[in-house]
């Protein structure tokens, strides 16, 4: 008579790949990408403009030189002309936004004409800054963070929090610009005051940094639309949206990009 | 309010005048009744039919309880009992007075060749008046190959046409051209609101507690409501009330294990079944991953009790529960746990009541460890169901039934627990959902069957907790607070399907049927999460509405060896919701993230079953297309819903090689989803970012994969035997994909690729089933 026993199999085959594979993507015009940033704080001002690529291109830098760029404060209806200092970059120095105006940018290529408008909100105090050390490092996005693949392997996760007192009276909207030994962190930390509208604000910032690091925080105040356009914006690089789509921009005739008139309020700390 | 009411009960009262008018009683008849039931464990037979030989081959099939009713003038008749892979049974029956027949069929001895692939009655497709109906028997499934070697009901009926998987290892499936949230899945009449176990890899459905699945794609009769694409009327067994037995299987990756048994014998029984996975068990004895876990259990219990002919009582339940977690930081665990309990009471030999009150929670909990906060996150929605039905059979040509449901559905959002405190900033909120309906079954003339019905139903939006009033922006004006109701949403829903017979062996079939939601899930995938979110209908969210028109050819031939059918169908759905772009599916207030519009389905569905023989199986083909039209996006124009699918094969085949040896083989073949790809990139802010042209514009790789299983049957012993299955899963290694990602390339930074992740090659499964008697 035959026997069986049973055999007890214990292999799980959960694994996945992971491989390149070419998709056949649609050809799009080129189409215009215009940078704006008015800030409070003088020299600081800038307007970048360039134009998009398809996925097979590789031109590191599609600037768009020969542009005729303008930003009118809407309360004194002062213009002030910026002028293109490198190939796509347009400034003016001594260019200052003030607290509580709107201004509007116009941007002229050719005979095509962009405008956008933005309000630089009132200003709001970053007290002091605070370092959190994480136990372990920690990758993915916490509360504002983004947590790139692939970007500053090696280094440790800390936990900045910048502490400042949200107004009362309206809803505010605030961009963190994060600075590590003089070099602008890539990831996007916007946040609003939906839920904790008038108190003393105690969140952390989430970012890689090590030991001896200069860490510097811009806490800077922004209109409802810029921070509707970096939300968007962190989504797309993050392709964590349901309904990925280009950000909506403040700009008109089809341009992508922003136009941000912002207050800025710094603070510098070293990482232990 | 009073008024309305009255409006109400006079409305009721047209309704069901008119639907007894056909039913002018016979002089001088009397009713046979009973129920049929398996003759060695007692099981009920759902569907077994009884056919009066000498009266133009009436009949009538048995519900969904085992009961029928017949009702023939006084005379001698010759009553053949039938239910198929069961022995016939005649009986001759002198009509003087009614009479109470319970009949117990013998099984066929399982032959090669006498294979049951579906559907209870060996022409009952041709015969039946409904249309787009699918029954799954859950002892042919037990051949096919799948994952992991459990054998899925959920996963099977995603073989037949009309009705598409979600991809690699998802239990979420579409029909017709609706969303995943757009099917009603009962267990015992209570819904399931998250089918799928372990992300998708297995469903709820233990099939060894599984007695009969009935799949209606958007046609189904006005006793089903509140989901516009289809119904999945999943039933439990009953367990044997005859004798003591256990059964159950050793897999790779799970056990499972069914204990059934009288209670006193031949009045009631119990059954109980269980399953577990062990993958958590073996990943604790691993470095690497000791600390994470993935796992389930589940367990269906049922209980019945007769207390005399005329009353009996059923309790089942089902709890299941799934844990992932992540390096001891992240823990998620979710589950469904249900309760039925059911009254059937005969009034008399023609009116069968059954009265449920059922439960059913489903909810996910979120835990977030750190050393700063941690806290928990839990979503819940819960329900309180009361459902009475009344089944009337005045005579031999009609088969009414009428009834209501209430539902009070309670919907928690989001409620975080920490250390200190539990706080519920998203506010559970509560609806009142209730239907009232009847419907006929009615053989107009010998060729003619037609079925007809309104159910009207009725959406209450309770007040307590906060709703909103917007702008067109978006933008939040207001706030409702108010502990009145704050909506009332009232839907008629007509229903009807006629059946032609052209001949004993084929038949036209026409539908059209009406169905709203007023439930929805706001999900940003096809595929299944426990995280999705359930929504129900508030001042701005309206019920969604679905008409559909059907029509199908139905041919059997061969002496019903093999079975045919073509149907096509149009749907048109309104108030359908899609995110805007770029959403925020984190925002408190979801309305300000959404937006609605209208969509619109069709098909064509061709069928080609093989019922006997050796070789037997089925070869399925769907030709369609979803599109949704809603203002803000893609420009105002149709776009291709994401499961959007033009081309769907699946070929079924199964082979008896010996008594002992079988084997199986299944390919599906469907087109890829639509999904929105970006057309190019630029850089802003700093970073490399993707430019994109319009929603859905682009399509996924086709999707496409070869199982096969075998079966082994091992010696038969006095009270026990057991048989191995094998399994390959995808057995060509096809890599589809699950998802599709574009980054910077690795070599050249300023070059972008596009990476695809696919879930799994070759998954070899073995498993070992037993019974011991």
């Amino acid at each position: 008579m035959k026997k069986y026993s049973i055999i007890p199999f214990a292999f799980l085959f959960l694994i996945s790949c992971e491989k390149v594979i070419d998709i056949d993507l649609n050809q799009s015009n080129p189409r215009y990408v215009i940078e704006g940033n008015l800030s409070n704080i003088a020299g600081e001002s800038k307007v970048k403009i360039s134009k998009t690529l398809n996925f097979d291109e590789t031109i590191a830098n599609p600037a768009i030189s020969g542009a005729l760029v303008t930003i009118t404060d809407n309360k004194g209806n002062q213009t002030d002309t910026l002028d293109e200092s490198t190939a796509g970059i347009y400034i003016k120095p001594g260019l200052t936004g003030i607290e509580g105006h709107t201004y509007t940018l116009k941007v002229v290529i050719g005979n095509e004409i962009f405008e956008a408008i933005s309000t630089i909100p009132l200003n709001v105090n970053l007290d002091s800054l605070v370092q959190e050390t994480l136990a372990g490092s920690y990758s993915g996005g916490g509360p504002g963070g983004s947590g790139r693949p692939g970007s500053d392997h090696g280094s440790s996760t800390i936990q900045i929090i910048p502490h400042y007192t949200d107004p009362l009276n309206f809803i505010n909207y605030y961009q963190f610009e994060v600075t590590r030994n003089d070099t602008l962190v890539d990831d996007i930390f916007i946040r609003n005051d939906v839920g904790f509208n008038g108190s003393s604000s105690h969140l952390p910032l989430r970012i890689k940094a090590d030991k001896g690091d200069v860490v510097t925080i811009d806490l800077q105040c922004i209109d409802k639309a810029v921070y509707n356009y970096f939300f968007g914006l962190n989504e797309n690089i993050n392709q964590s949206s349901a309904t990925p789509a280009n950000p909506t921009s403040n700009l008109n005739n089809g341009a992508l990009g922003y136009f941000k008139a912002h207050t800025s309020k710094k603070k510098t700390i070293g990482i232990e | 309010m009073t008024r309305k009411y009255n409006l109400n009960m006079k409305l009721i009262a047209l309704l069901l005048f008119l639907f007894i008018l056909p039913s002018i009683l016979l002089a001088q008849s009397y009713t046979i009744s009973g129920y049929l039931s398996d003759k060695k464990n007692g099981e009920t037979l759902i569907g077994a039919v009884t056919i009066v030989r000498n009266n133009a081959n009436r009949g009538t099939a048995s519900n969904e309880y085992g009961f029928y009713s017949l009702t023939l003038p006084q005379g001698s008749y010759e009553l053949v009992y039938s239910f198929i892979g069961y022995k016939e049974q005649t009986i001759n029956v002198s009509l003087t007075e009614n009479k109470t027949i319970n009949i117990g069929l013998e099984e066929v001895s399982t032959n090669i060749g006498e294979v049951v692939v579906s559907a209870s009655k060996v022409n009952e497709k041709i015969s039946q008046s409904k249309m787009g109906v699918e029954k799954v028997n859950v002892a042919a499934i037990s051949k096919l190959p799948v994952l992991f070697g459990e054998k899925d009901i959920l996963k099977t009926m995603q073989l037949l046409p009309g009705v598409k998987s979600g991809g690699d290892g998802q239990s979420g499936f579409t029909v017709r051209g609706g969303s995943i949230d757009q099917n009603l899945i009962l267990l015992d009449d209570a819904p399931v609101y998250n089918a799928s176990h372990l992300l998708g890899f297995f469903s709820t459905f233990n099939s060894d507690a599984i007695k009969d699945v009935t799949l209606y794609k958007g046609t189904a009769p006005a006793q089903f409501g509140g989901r516009i694409s289809s119904v999945v009327d999943v039933k439990m067994n009953e367990g044997d009330n005859q004798n003591y037995g256990v059964s159950g299987g050793i897999g790779l990756i799970s056990s499972k294990l069914n204990i059934e048994g009288p209670v006193q014998k031949g009045k009631s029984s119990f059954l109980i079944s269980g399953r577990r996975t062990y993958a958590d068990i073996f990943l604790k004895l691993t470095d690497q991953f000791k600390d994470n876990n993935l796992s389930f259990y589940d367990l269906n219990a049922k209980f019945n009790y007769r207390f005399s002919d005329k009353d009996r009582l059923f309790v089942s339940g089902y709890f299941g529960r799934d844990r992932l977690g992540l390096n001891n930081r992240f823990g998620i665990d979710w589950g469904n746990a249900t309760a039925t309990a059911r009254w059937n009471h005969l009034f008399n030999s023609k009116l069968f009541s059954n009265t449920s009150f059922i439960y059913s929670n489903y909810d996910y909990n979120i835990e977030i460890q750190n050393n700063v906060n941690p806290f928990s996150i839990l979503s819940r929605i819960r329900d309180w169901n009361l459902k009475q039905e009344f089944q009337y059979f005045p005579n031999t040509k009609n088969e009414l039934k009428f009834g209501y449901n209430v539902i009070f559905h309670t919907i928690t959002p989001g409620q975080i627990t920490n250390a200190e405190s539990t706080d519920d900033p998203f506010q559970t909120k509560n609806g009142l959902e209730s239907a009232l309906y009847a419907t006929n079954d009615w053989q107009a003339t010998k060729r003619i069957k037609i079925n007809y019905g309104l159910r009207l139903s009725n959406f209450v939006v309770l007040g307590g907790s906060d709703y909103y009033v917007l702008d067109d922006d978006k933008n939040i004006t207001d706030t409702i607070s108010q502990n009145n109701p704050v909506k009332n949403y009232l839907n008629f829903e007509p229903r009807f399907s006629l059946s032609y017979t052209l001949n004993e062996n084929s038949s036209l079939k026409a539908a059209y049927t009406r169905n709203t939601q007023n439930l929805h899930l706001i999900t940003n995938s096809v595929t299944t999460n426990p995280t999705d979110k359930w929504i129900m209908n508030t001042n701005i969210i309206k019920p969604e509405i679905g008409d559909q028109v059907s029509i199908g050819y139905f041919h059997n031939f061969n002496n019903n060896m093999f079975e045919f059918s073509a149907e096509t169908y149009y749907k048109l759905m309104q108030n359908q919701i899609d995110y805007k772009d770029n959403a925020d599916e984190r925002a408190p207030v979801i309305e300000t993230q959404l937006l609605y519009g209208k969509g619109r389905a069709y098909g064509l569905e061709l069928l080609l079953k093989k019922n006997q023989g050796k070789l037997t199986g089925w070869v399925g083909y769907t030709l369609s297309r979803t599109e949704k039209q809603i203002d803000g996006i893609n420009q105002n124009q149709w776009y291709a819903a994401r499961q959007d699918r033009t081309h769907d094969i699946s070929v079924v085949t199964m082979y008896d090689i010996s008594k002992r040896w079988n084997v199986s083989a299944v390919w599906v073949y469907q087109t890829g989803n639509a999904i929105t790809f970006p057309s190019g990139k630029y850089e802003v802010a700093g970073q490399t970012t993707w430019l994109y042209t319009e929603r859905n514009g682009y399509r996924m790789p086709a999707y496409h994969r070869l199982d096969l299983g075998a079966t082994f049957k091992l010696k038969e012993r006095k009270r026990f035997n057991s048989e191995l299955s094998f399994g390959l899963y995808n057995a060509y290694g096809r890599e589809n994909p699950y998802t599709i990602t574009f980054e910077q390339s690795d070599t050249d930074p300023n070059k972008t690729v596009a990476v695809q992740t696919s879930l799994f090659r070759w998954i070899p499964s073995v498993s070992w089933n037993f019974k011991f008697k």
